[in-house]
């Protein structure tokens, strides 16, 4: 097919020399083609698709209210400008690094999952992977180990996102860390690379305004700033709900009854910050668990039987596994 | 490397731009690269003012061959390298003379092979009905040039009195592209030049 087309074109080159194809008919005809190659290459159709599919996963991440807006508008944003650029408008550089502040539990590492893809069906990151490191990964023991690590784990992370969990124990350890190396050396990949490369940094609310003010030049470096809430108890409740209809299981009343009295006896104890989705999740694979043992002890049980929660599954965590 | 072409009707001024912008961009001795009619490649190098002399006159079809200088262009901190081609003019129809048909076709070679369009207009004579006045080639390139995306129409001559209405009527002929107005003897225009083709490289 493609030689056809490259003959088809050296024909056109000997017609137009020769005197027997005018100009216009020529264009018209590169034109035609220039379209249709533009059409076939990009195949817009396909990516509309697998962007509405993320979309709607993000969609139905339950609470988030905030967060999905602002990635409403950080989409917008870049959309247009790219439209300005292609018209040949100034447009700013988009720089989409990010912070996320919030307790743990709170979907943080789910919606940069989510954002990673989303940058790459809009065309903003060329692959959209997620590389998540904490400290360990970035600083080293000694002396110049650390601008190394932090390197391997850019070059690692480019063409997607740089996740950095717990980022300021970065600033952590006093004077003769290399925390502060491992900084700097960020600081100066993401501005290299900043066309490529999104850089994520996340950890509880009020130490990651600490280490922003104790770093003002970092702050000023992420221009979009994600608050986590914690979740209530109700959304914690349909997050129970999801998961469970997720595995293909339900919840007895009684169980879910059972299920918002721990989580509430839970956040009583502990306060707020503690018992997130990630304490849901462990709660129902629990659940699950105590439920298989108990009806393997049965001889006969219906589809029912195999697919419900009941009340006595869920018990209290142990200490040791919270 | 990027490579950026311009192209046009004959006489709109593409060459007196080319060197014009060439030394705009810091280049006092042109390294110029030509590739002939016939596929044969020289490389020569010129003065500014015998450049001038030899590559611009005011009858049309002055430039036959690709002329191809490498330029040093600033981009953010940094520069980058770029090919800025020179090509021959092109009209509608079928021209009588086959040494001009060849060069054409060259040149439509050439445009397929780049990726930044920079399609040149003479802004003093735009509904006239002289070979540099804007025609129908001038539609078909916007179309190609378009679809292709990376594009833009550089209005030369706006040195001359009729240049302000000329260039009225060229956006509103083409409303939806980026124009810049420039002038390749008093230079002006040439910063916005810069700016679009470092944007796109």
């Amino acid at each position: 097919m493609k030689r056809n087309k490259v003959e088809y074109i050296k024909g056109k080159y000997i017609d137009f020399e020769g005197g027997n194809l005018s100009t216009n008919e020529f264009f018209d005809y590169l034109i035609q083609q220039s379209r249709g190659a533009n059409y076939s290459s990009k195949d817009p159709k396909v990516q509309e698709e697998s962007i509405e599919g993320i979309l709607e996963e993000l969609r139905e991440l339950i609470g988030l209210g905030g967060i999905k807006t602002l990635i409403d508008e950080i989409l917008a944003y870049t959309e247009i400008q790219n439209k300005r650029k292609a018209i040949g408008l100034n447009a700013d550089a988009l720089v989409l690094h990010m912070v996320f502040k919030g307790n743990p539990g709170t979907g943080k590492t789910t919606v940069a999952r989510l954002i990673g893809k989303i940058f790459k069906a809009k065309g903003v990151l060329s692959s959209g992977h997620m590389i998540e490191v904490e400290r360990a990964d970035l600083v080293g023991e000694y002396i110049g180990h650390t601008a190394n690590k932090v390197r391997d784990q850019v070059k690692q992370a480019l063409g997607g996102i740089l996740f950095i969990d717990e980022a300021y124990s970065l600033a952590r350890g006093g004077e003769k860390d290399f925390g502060k190396e491992a900084i700097d050396a960020l600081v100066k990949s993401m501005e290299d690379h900043k066309d490529n490369l999104v850089l994520i940094l996340a950890g509880y609310k009020e130490e990651m305004e600490d280490f922003l003010k104790i770093n003002p030049g970092l702050k000023s470096r992420f221009p979009i700033h994600m608050d986590f809430e914690d979740y209530t108890i109700e959304e914690l409740l349909e997050i129970a709900e999801s998961m469970v209809a997720e595995r293909e299981y339900t919840l007895s009343i009684s169980a879910k009854a059972k299920l918002c009295h721990l989580l509430s006896q839970k956040r009583l104890r502990d306060g707020v910050h503690s018992g997130n989705a990630r304490l849901v999740r462990n709660l129902i694979e629990a659940a699950i668990r105590r439920h298989a043992v108990r009806l393997k002890s049965k001889t006969d049980y219906t589809r029912e039987d195999l697919m419900i929660l009941i009340r006595d599954d869920f018990k209290e965590e142990d200490k040791s596994t919270s | 490397m990027e490579s950026c072409i311009l192209i046009g009707k004959p006489n709109v001024g593409k060459t007196s731009f080319f060197l014009s912008f060439a030394s705009y961009l810091g280049v006092s001795k042109y390294q110029l690269l030509f590739k002939g009619l016939d596929g044969e490649v020289q490389r020569q190098s010129y003065g500014v003012e015998l450049a001038k002399k030899y590559f611009v006159s005011s009858s049309p079809f002055k430039t036959k061959e690709l002329c191809e200088i490498q330029l040093t262009i600033p981009i953010y901190k940094g520069t980058q390298q770029l090919k800025l081609l020179d090509t021959g003019g092109l009209t509608d129809g079928i021209h009588f003379d086959p040494q001009v048909r060849k060069s054409m076709a060259l040149t439509i070679k050439s445009i397929e092979n780049t990726k930044v369009l920079l399609h040149m207009m003479d802004a003093s004579n735009v509904s006239g009905n002289q070979i540099n006045s804007v025609s129908q080639i001038d539609d078909q390139i916007n179309l190609l040039g378009r679809s292709k995306g990376k594009y833009c129409i550089l209005a030369n001559k706006m040195d001359l009195k009729d240049s302000q209405e000329g260039l009225q009527l060229l956006q509103k002929r083409y409303p939806t592209t980026y124009i810049i107005p420039v002038s390749a003897i008093n230079r002006t225009g040439f910063k916005e030049v810069k700016m679009f083709v470092a944007r796109n490289i």
